[in-house]
């Protein structure tokens, strides 16, 4: 038989009161549906509807509170729908968090006995995969030992190894993948591959898009109990991204919104736009990256002629520090030139700011003196892996090498 | 093959959490499941010691003193055991929190295996008996093979209720905290301590439905009196156990979907 999972407007309301759980209770004895009367629960699955074939790999991504666990929970059976249907043809085996069924009196090596019963094998079963599952978990002698005596991260290897090599049928794993270091998360993940590839369903859960990626043969984005999109990891995970920075960058310029703005001094003379532009990222961006090409689109119009006009472009961190302050001489921004509109743009490449949030003004001059200002907020983050310090200046190194002749 | 929903696999996997189950409740004491067997030994020292020396009570027509201590811990023991089992099955739910969120598998052996871990105390108070009353002179006969029946329909009919109280101790936590009260008061009502015939009529005919009473009967006169027990109690319970089961399955699995949610 081949495993299969299908789910048709699938809905879960938790009731918040003690009372509307008593309700509920109440409703399930006399066989009614059991979802609380509108508004009076958390809908934390609304309506879904999936249906996964022998040999997927489904990733589910997410905010928290999304409703991805709580999808996974009603799958393994652990949760009944409030309404809905679901089939699943096949012995679903679940990991949500891992090591909880372990008993921490008893050995490793016991230990697996009773998961693997628990999860439906016979001791012959087990017999014949242990030697497999001790090498998996990679955790020496200490399998012979007391599980009190182990490592957090033990325990999760030895759950992992025991869950996996028992052949499951539908395996479902909720944010476990990452369980263990770097080694391991690799071999869980192709160990996990290639159970997929014997036909078997695979359903996870992270909030590690390289590993949904990598692992996935497709994906589904939930937020606020629904299905956002379905399909191509790849697709998806960067739908997903590029949403939760339109999130991030939306509530850094609501969190300094009194350093957004634009003034006009001079009747006639603006700053139209000052935004910050990403490679590869069209439009304002809010968050930059230390080290990338960025660039600042600019555009001034002044309806009155200027008699000396210039520009001044200053970034200063939000504490005061000024970190750049230049004056630019700007083509088409002359004396005694015609009147309307000019656009240009400032170029940093790259950008060498040090994580922070800096607020960035452009000044229209005429005769040093300000007819006009736009001022907006940048976040920059840093992708080098911290070294300890908070540098203010990320200069990009290079290394020329050349021969000590005579030097010592 | 299978009977109510369960197979063989399933046996199997109620013998590992029974083991479990016996091995946690004392884990961390030195002499650890020792403790199964001395906490009701202890007890039914206590009581063979207050009423077969201390305050010396004579059955009616028995010789001895110790005849009613044995009497006495003939209903009582297994009574110890009922309560343990009753108690274990009813929050066996909730003690498994743990692997009722995070493991899909049938819930419904909870209640199972936590009324089973009651058979230590019956076996040790049963053992007890056996020894009080070969003490006092009146050694077991083959009449005591029906406690064998006598015990079984004991806990068909505590599984029966516990699947009602697992799953209703998931929703109403305050029910873990009567239970001992009402099992109290079910001690005193049902004729444990006292003889059924020293109650009034009415009692007796009360008695005469009350589960407790007919399996701490069945153990007397399998154990005392050398009879065979009263069959049609006997059936009484075994066909109430069966009917209580049917229903309380039925209503287990109807809201263990919901457990995860109220655990």
């Amino acid at each position: 038989m081949r495993p299969r999972v299908e789910l048709s407007q699938v809905s879960k309301i938790y009731s918040r009161s003690a009372g509307g759980a008593v309700a509920a209770f109440g409703k399930r004895l006399l066989g009614l549906p059991a979802a609380p009367r509108n508004g009076a629960g958390k809908v934390a699955v609304d309506a879904v509807s999936l249906a996964l074939r022998a040999g997927e790999r489904l990733g589910i991504i997410g905010s928290n509170g999304a409703g991805k666990s709580t999808l996974l929970r009603m799958i393994a059976g652990l949760a009944a729908p409030s309404s809905g249907r679901i089939d699943v043809e096949g012995q679903v085996t679940a990991i949500f968090t891992l090591g909880l069924g372990l008993k921490e009196d008893l050995t490793g090596r016991d230990n697996i006995y009773v998961d693997g019963e628990v999860q439906g094998k016979t001791r012959r079963e087990i017999d014949r995969v242990i030697d497999e599952i001790v090498a998996f978990a990679d955790i020496g002698d200490q399998i012979d030992h007391p599980l009190r005596t182990y490592s957090t991260g033990m325990k999760a290897r030895l759950a992992f190894a025991s869950i996996i090599h028992l052949s499951p049928e539908i395996l479902i794993i909720d944010e476990a993948l990452s369980a263990g270091d770097a080694q391991f998360s690799a071999k869980a993940r192709a160990k996990m591959r290639e159970i997929c590839s014997r036909g078997k369903i695979g359903i996870i859960v992270s909030h590690a898009m390289p590993v949904v990626n990598d692992l996935c043969t497709r994906c589904v984005w939930m937020e606020g109990g629904r299905v956002v999109l379905d399909g191509d990891p790849d697709a998806v995970t960067r739908a997903y991204l590029e949403s939760s920075w339109k999130r991030d960058e939306a509530a850094l310029l609501d969190r300094f919104r009194r350093h957004v703005g634009a003034e006009s001094a001079r009747d006639g003379c603006h700053v139209l736009q000052l935004e910050a532009v990403a490679p590869g990222r069209p439009g304002h961006r809010p968050i930059l990256f230390s080290g990338d090409d960025v660039e600042w689109n600019v555009c001034v119009s002044a309806s009155v002629a200027l008699a000396a006009p210039d520009a001044r472009f200053r970034m200063e961190r939000l504490d005061g520090l000024v970190v750049a302050d230049s004056l630019l001489s700007v083509e088409g921004v002359r004396a005694g030139a015609p009147t309307g509109e000019a656009g240009f743009r400032i170029a940093m490449r790259p950008l060498v700011l040090g994580a922070g949030v800096y607020r960035a003004t452009l000044d229209l001059l005429d005769r040093s003196v300000v007819v006009a200002s736009r001022s907006t907020i940048v976040e920059v983050a840093v992708r080098q892996a911290p070294t300890g310090g908070k540098p203010v200046l990320l200069y990009p190194a290079s290394v020329h090498a050349y021969p000590a002749v005579g030097v010592v | 093959m299978s009977v109510l929903g369960f197979d063989r696999h399933d046996g199997k996997l109620m013998w590992t959490f029974f083991s479990m189950n016996i091995r946690d409740k004392y884990l961390g004491s030195s002499i650890g499941s020792a403790w199964a067997v001395v906490n009701p030994l202890i007890m039914l020292g206590v009581v063979t010691f207050v009423f077969g020396y201390v305050f010396k009570v004579r059955l009616p027509g028995a010789e001895t003193t110790l005849a009613y201590a044995a009497w006495l811990i003939s209903g009582y023991g297994p009574w110890l055991a009922t309560v343990e089992a009753i108690t274990a099955a009813s929050l066996s739910v909730v003690a498994s929190a743990g692997l009722v969120k995070n493991m899909p598998f049938k819930t419904e052996l909870l209640p199972v295996t936590a009324a089973l871990t009651g058979l230590v105390p019956l076996g040790v108070s049963l053992g007890f008996l056996a020894v009080l009353l070969f003490a006092d002179g009146n050694t077991l006969t083959w009449h005591a093979a029906f406690g064998v029946v006598v015990a079984a329909l004991q806990f068909s009919f505590i599984i029966a209720l516990g699947f009602f109280m697992s799953a209703i101790t998931v929703f109403v936590r305050d029910f873990g905290f009567a239970l001992p009260n009402i099992l109290m008061a079910i001690l005193f009502a049902t004729p444990i301590f006292y003889p059924v015939q020293s109650t009034p009529a009415v009692m007796q005919t009360i008695s005469a439905a009350n589960p407790f009473y007919i399996i701490a009967e069945g153990y007397r006169r399998s154990f005392i009196y050398h009879l065979a027990p009263d069959a049609g109690g006997l059936l009484y319970v075994g066909g109430l156990s069966l009917a209580l089961a049917l229903v309380g399955l039925r209503l287990f699995r109807r809201c263990k979907g919901n457990f995860e949610a109220r655990l």
